[in-house]
């Protein structure tokens, strides 16, 4: 026999089914909320490749960033000053002596103690791994644990950027690092430890008990979304807390919308446009500076980046230590082709201008507008467009005519661009001038401030005047974040510190 | 080409290849000269210099309308050298493979389906990819993804005719075999042939348009629909124009191909043409 229900008992039973359909939803998202505020989900517009601070990509401000989460540094790097990290105390015994003194309470994320014996291991495999980092460590002649918080570090020639370098070492334990598979779940002695890692995907981060406090946050997500369209759509909707940089067309896509606010820092990274000043005809200096009076730079960077970069004054960008403001080259076409004629080049000339595109936002845009305005003095320059290995062959073999490219002054200290790349042994775009290798090297060794400053603003002024290369815009780094992030400084190294950061309720 | 659907897709077609033939004179399009002052206008704006812009400008300030423009003419080339020199490889070697058989025919249909069994837009990426981008370099790309298809139907068609009896009748004459090729088995594939180049004409443009997009197709300094499309991806948002109009342009020309392509094989079908 069917059970037949009234119209009221049927209402009844099914109120009562959906309360407590209702009531069971609420404590599930209630739980779900709790993780959520102690989980941040934090996107880099670039793909962590590596977690080995000492290999190939040492130098790449992803692999830095997450570096800076899980490793140590002897010495932190905190706005313009230097602050202690692992090592309490630091002292130059003589010129080319430096002896540290290390915290004893430092322990690794497996509770082995970090000692003096990791820091020399973690700089001898540096210094020997062949990297863009390895460079700066060249004059490093040995490193002794002279105690288990001891160490002494003696080079060749004075180094004084010792401490400034030092910001970039990141100590790994001495007995491990060199295993196989290490990097994959590497371990370190910073404020985060890896929970998993999977290549140019997602970074799980796990906060520890650092020396330094533990991190607020219980758990950090570093996601790799390819699509700029899907990284703003993933802030827009509250998958991501945070997203850096975003690029300057998209600003306006997220300015004024509800529960994102943005914050901006003049960031430590700037584009270039070198001449190989070994091929004809940018041996010349006047062509060089012809060119350079052609483009329309500050009407380039105002239209095209907008609040997303400034003009630039000087070889690097006036957030690094060593800027020196320049007198800028005035956009003055006719004075340019006139400077070509007396150049013996009045009819023009064929070049190329080659550059991968996603060496930086807006790449492809800016190398078009520079090729577009050297169409109108005569100048027809063949826009190469590459591959990123195949530009980076190219750029090592110096098989280019011009290079649009970024970089990143990572150390935040001129010698970190204009020490290795200008230097005529370096020779990375044919240039020679002994006088500003002279003043590069004094620069490179001298530990006195004001002398280096100095030094740094006649290097800034031959670069500039010689015109090594084209310096048109420094990028602006714009932080794009979730309301119920608090305590988040933004950093011009593009790699923010998250230990302070908070997700409200 | 009875239906109107037919007749519209023709006429949009022949539009359109008016379009790419005459208008790059009518709209220059110049791929160096860029104005970023003006950039990412909507439709219907005017440039500082007074020109109009009646499809908006790029995000380097060059006008939409005239990259449509320019971008037709190279799908057209592209999509109509593609079909010619893949259809006469083809038809070369689907004759040989269909007429002769045995070890031949093994042999070309064998390496025909073992590149089939490469997903052919894979494949042209490799090759695109290996021989760097220009416009030379996507055509010989896509031919070679191509001519699997053509050989496959002139197979077909050859392999059906060559046991017929005006064939045999021929072969008792003491004709030779590319003459038996080319008077008698020839003339029976071109209909099949016709039909298929129909639609891998509007196939290969999608072809293209996907390796411009990704970059692999044509160079930075000429236009593409695809590279268009690609180039206005960042700015669905803010910029729909740039992205949304070679993208209809493109659907447009696909669709009436396909139309066409579909009228075409209804009036070679045998089977209607009895009832007709």
């Amino acid at each position: 026999m069917v059970t037949t229900y009234n119209r009221r008992s049927f209402l009844k039973i099914s109120s009562i089914g959906l309360a407590s359909a209702y009531l069971a939803a609420c404590s599930v998202g209630g739980g779900d909320r709790n993780a959520a505020e102690q989980a941040l989900r934090a996107a880099f517009a670039q793909p962590i490749n590596d977690l080995d601070p000492h290999g190939p990509s040492s130098v790449d401000e992803s692999t830095l960033l997450a570096g800076r989460l899980i490793y140590d540094t002897l010495i932190r790097r905190n706005g313009d000053k230097l602050e202690p990290g692992v090592a309490t105390s630091w002292e130059q015994t003589d010129p080319t002596t430096w002896v540290f003194t290390l915290r004893d309470d430092v322990t690794f994320h497996d509770g082995t103690p970090l000692t003096a014996r990791d820091v020399k291991a973690s700089l001898e495999r540096v210094k020997e791994a062949g990297t863009a980092q390895s460079a700066l460590w060249t004059s490093v002649s040995s490193v002794e644990a002279t105690g288990d918080h001891a160490l002494r570090i003696t080079t060749e020639q004075p180094l004084g950027t010792m401490p400034v370098n030092l910001t970039l070492m990141f100590i790994l334990p001495a007995d491990k690092m060199d295993s196989e598979g290490f990097f994959r779940k590497p371990i370190g002695s910073g404020p985060f430890r890896v929970e998993s890692f999977t290549p140019s995907d997602e970074l799980e981060l796990v906060a520890v008990d650092y020396w330094n406090g533990k991190p607020k946050l219980a758990k950090v997500t570093l996601p790799y979304i390819p699509e700029t369209s899907s990284q703003i759509t993933a802030l827009r909707t509250g998958d991501l807390s945070i997203l850096w940089p975003v690029p300057p067309d998209q600003l306006r896509e997220l300015e004024g919308v509800d529960g994102i606010r943005l914050e901006t820092v003049p960031s430590y990274v700037y584009y270039f446009n070198w001449f190989n000043c070994g091929r004809e005809p940018f041996t010349d200096p006047r062509v060089r500076r012809a060119m350079w009076r052609a483009v329309d730079v500050a009407g380039i960077v105002k239209n095209l980046f907008g609040a997303g970069a400034e003009v630039m004054t000087a070889p690097v960008p006036s957030t690094v230590f060593g800027h020196a403001p320049q007198e800028p080259y005035a956009y003055d076409p006719d004075a340019a082709a006139r400077e070509l004629a007396e150049a013996g080049l009045g009819d023009g000339f064929r070049t190329s201008l080659m550059w991968f595109g996603d060496t930086g936002p807006l790449a492809d845009g800016l190398a078009q507008a520079m090729i577009s305005d050297w169409a109108k003095i005569g100048v027809t320059v063949e826009p190469q467009s590459l591959e990123k290995a195949e530009w980076l062959r190219r750029l090592n073999a110096k098989e280019f005519d011009m290079d649009l490219q970024t970089n990143t002054v990572t150390t935040g200290d001129a010698d970190f661009t204009l020490g290795r790349l200008y230097d005529s042994e370096a020779d990375r775009m044919g240039y020679r001038n002994p006088e500003l290798d002279t003043i590069l090297r004094q620069a490179h060794e001298n530990s006195d401030r004001d002398r280096r400053s100095e030094l740094y603003s006649r290097a800034c002024k031959i670069i500039w005047e010689d015109a090594v290369g084209i310096f048109p815009a420094a990028l602006i780094s714009t932080y794009g974040l979730r309301d119920t992030i608090d305590g988040f400084e933004p950093a011009p190294s593009n790699q923010p510190d998250l230990r302070g950061v908070t997700l409200a309720t | 080409m009875k239906s109107k659907a037919a007749r519209f897709a023709a006429g949009v077609l022949a539009l359109f290849v008016l379009v790419a033939v005459f208008g790059p004179l009518l709209i220059p399009y110049d791929s160096v000269s860029t104005g970023v002052a003006d950039r990412l206008l909507p439709p219907g704006s005017t440039r500082s210099d007074g020109a109009f812009a009646p499809l908006g400008t790029d995000q380097l300030g060059r006008d939409v309308l005239a990259q449509v423009v320019a971008g037709s003419r190279v799908s057209l080339l592209v999509a109509v050298t593609v079909v010619v020199v893949a259809g006469l490889l083809g038809l070369a070697l689907g004759l040989l493979a269909g007429y002769y058989g045995g070890w031949l025919d093994t042999i070309i249909s064998r390496i025909g389906d073992m590149q089939l069994a490469f997903p052919s837009i894979l494949l042209a990426i490799l090759l695109a990819g290996a021989l760097g981008p220009s416009l030379t370099n996507v055509i010989i790309a896509l031919a070679v993804t191509r001519w699997v298809i053509f050989a496959r139907v002139v197979r077909g068609s050859a392999l059906s005719t060559r046991g017929r009896e005006f064939v045999d009748s021929a072969r008792v004459m003491g004709a030779g075999d590319l003459r038996i090729m080319a008077r008698y088995i020839y003339p029976s594939c071109v209909q099949p042939l016709l039909v298929a180049a129909t639609v891998q004409v509007g196939l290969t443009m999608v072809a293209e348009a996907a390796l411009s997009f990704l970059g692999l197709g044509v160079p930075i300094d000429q236009a593409s629909w695809g590279s268009t499309i690609a180039n206005g991806r960042d700015y669905l948002a803010s910029a729909w124009w740039i992205a949304a109009i070679p993208g209809l342009a493109l659907t447009l020309v696909v669709i009436c191909i396909g139309l066409l392509g579909d009228a075409a094989r209804e009036g070679a079908d045998p089977a209607k043409a009895v009832v007709r």
